[in-house]
């Protein structure tokens, strides 16, 4: 009993930080069946505009088109990633060679590089190559990030090696090594590596701003600060827009979530 | 473009830009609108989108504490707060609102009274400006005296007139798109000009807050482009009227103002020709200097307001503002 009452303050914290949390994401959904002036006044009760603002949205702005641009470069960007990244911590923690700790560090020092400083030649780069307002160029720079890299190698430390060897005397080679044996045990740390990449992919405002030109190619972050960008800023379709470009993050992470978990955690079963 | 931002690209990305000199009759426009455009007596600008700036308050709230929209109009300054003070006391509703640390309303003042926050050399005129240090008096006395609100962000400050807590506003007529969002207001606003500053010479009630025009890059078929904002947003008033009803977009071109889409009533501001007035007010605005530093300039008196408000003396903060801006000038 005394134990259980202990417990009372640690739940009675947890339960105001939930309310924190989890306030913005009710009011997002309930502004999104209001009109702009109730949202304006902070009404918290769901209204009946929700259909409204799905017409006003959809008469605005190309939802479905800027959906499917998120989508294409939040998968590419996330299958990509994962297979270059997760062979890039697989052979520097299973392969010997006297310089893959200076190379680690100069990725890790090549973390420390803020984008602003690279934007432009990035996008010199894709200009002479002719693929501005390609999707393309919005996904090959993200494909390859040290934090990833760093990821995949701490977690194959926990890669017994036992296994490694048992599979080479049975004749596998190493690429059917990684498909076969590695991409199995590391399923964790792939889900948590996924929705990180997933989820950065699909928020990105800045670069695809700057290399999609044209709207036609727009993504579900810029099609929202469009929407703001006018006279007249409807925040009720504002906030139909922000709940729709929630959702797949949404649905992403609900999938991976156990995954997700252990796979921060480094922990491999 | 953004008009306040107009000089500082032209002069700082020279090669960017075409001269528009052959692509309207900038007699036609307001000289101030025109003069955001103009480096070194060139014009690179075909103004567009007005930025003149308005008073819009809720008639009924004036009503209720016996006032009409006539007595906000060709007012001063010192006759606004008395006023404003007794609707506040009658209604509990203050008649202004903005954003804590943002400096528009102070350079609406300061234009209004032909005043910059640069020289015509462009050597900044922070410190020592009566002008300024009148306009930061009035921004001061108008939150002391709760008759100006200040909020947090952009979305509140639209707030503050969207639910009713706040019965007016001060900005560019760009505004009254916003104001309009308050369907429940309809009939209820009235739009006049600003009050002007008391004691400062050239001081009138007219200003103007953002606005936009039009460049021609320097790889466009120049004469053709010269051509197209000849015939349409520096001459035809087909143009205004279609854009106007659609977009709210409020023109610059002086000869709009006279035809029948302007001149309609409109039901929102109680049946007021708010258009035709905007753009009769806007030809008297009084020029503002911009220049390469405008932001930085408009930053450090940003800075100084906020210092001067929590009790700082205004000489010193404004020579602090007046120093930053020559340390980024270099």
């Amino acid at each position: 009993m005394i134990k259980k009452l202990r417990e009372v303050p640690g739940y009675a914290f947890l339960g105001i930080w939930t309310v924190f949390s989890l306030f913005p994401l009710y009011f997002m959904l309930v502004s999104a069946t209001n009109t702009s002036q109730d949202v304006l006044s902070s009404r918290l009760l769901p209204g009946g505009a929700l259909f409204e603002n799905f017409v006003k949205l959809f008469q605005a702005q190309d939802v479905l088109r800027a959906m499917g641009s998120s989508a294409a470069i939040a998968l590419g960007t996330t299958v990509l990633a994962l297979v270059i990244c997760s062979i890039a911590g697989y052979g520097f923690e299973v392969y010997h060679s006297r310089g893959k700790d200076v190379l680690m560090a100069v990725l890790l020092l090549a973390m420390m590089i803020p984008f602003a400083a690279t934007m432009i030649p990035l996008f010199q780069v894709f200009a002479k190559l002719g693929l501005v307002n390609s999707l393309f160029a919005v996904i090959v720079p993200a494909i390859s990030t040290p934090l990833l890299i760093l990821l995949f190698r701490q977690s194959s430390r926990a890669f017994p090696t036992e296994i490694l060897e048992a599979a080479r005397v049975d004749g596998l080679n190493e690429l059917s090594i990684y498909a076969r044996i590695y991409i199995p045990t590391m399923r964790a740390t792939f889900a948590a590596a996924g929705v990180i990449t997933f989820m950065t992919a699909w928020n990105n405002y800045l670069w695809p701003r700057v290399i999609l030109i044209k709207n036609e190619v727009q993504t579900m972050p810029m099609l929202i600060v469009n929407l703001s960008a006018g006279y007249v800023t409807d925040y009720g379709v504002l906030m139909l827009a922000v709940l729709l470009a929630s959702l797949p993050t949404v649905v992403v992470f609900l999938i991976l979530q156990r995954q997700f978990a252990n796979g921060i955690t480094g922990a491999i079963k | 473009m953004q008009n306040n931002a107009f000089q500082k690209n032209v002069i700082n990305y020279p090669d960017l830009f075409s001269e528009a000199t052959d692509a309207a009759d900038f007699s036609e426009f307001p000289q101030s609108v025109v003069d955001y455009s103009t480096v070194d007596g060139v014009n690179y600008g075909v103004p567009f989108d007005s930025g003149t700036a308005i008073g819009a308050y809720r008639t009924d709230v004036l009503a209720e504490a016996g006032y009409t929209i006539d007595d906000f109009t060709d007012i001063t300054w010192d006759d606004f707060v008395t006023k404003a003070k007794d609707v506040l006391a009658k209604t509990g509703k203050p008649l202004l609102s903005g954003q804590a640390g943002s400096s528009d309303t102070i350079m609406m003042m300061l234009q209004s009274a032909g005043a910059s926050l640069f020289d015509a050399d462009g050597n900044p005129t922070i410190a020592d400006n009566k002008a300024l240090e009148a306009s930061i008096d009035t921004y001061v006395d108008l939150v002391n005296a709760g008759v100006f609100t200040e909020v947090n962000s952009w979305d509140e400050y639209i707030g503050t007139f969207v639910n009713g807590s706040v019965a007016g506003t001060i900005n560019g007529v760009w505004i009254s798109g916003s104001l309009q969002t308050a369907t429940d207001q309809a009939g209820n606003w009235a739009v006049t000009n600003l009050p002007k500053l008391d004691g400062v010479s050239g001081a009138t009630n007219f200003s103007a807050n953002g606005g936009s025009s039009w460049a021609i890059s320097s790889n466009a078929d120049v004469d053709l482009a010269s051509d197209f904002l000849k015939s349409t947003f520096a001459g035809s008033t087909e143009l205004y009227d279609t854009i106007l009803p659609s977009s709210g977009a409020v023109a610059n071109w002086i000869p709009a103002g006279d035809s029948d889409v302007y001149a309609q009533p409109v039901d929102f501001f109680g049946g007021q020709a708010v258009y035709a007035d905007v753009v009769t007010f806007g030809a008297s605005v009084p020029s503002n200097n911009t220049g390469v530093y405008y932001y930085e300039a408009r930053d450090a008196v940003s800075t100084a307001i906020t210092k001067i408000i929590s009790g700082t003396d205004m000489a010193s903060a404004l020579d602090e503002a007046q120093s930053a801006v020559e340390f980024a000038m270099g």
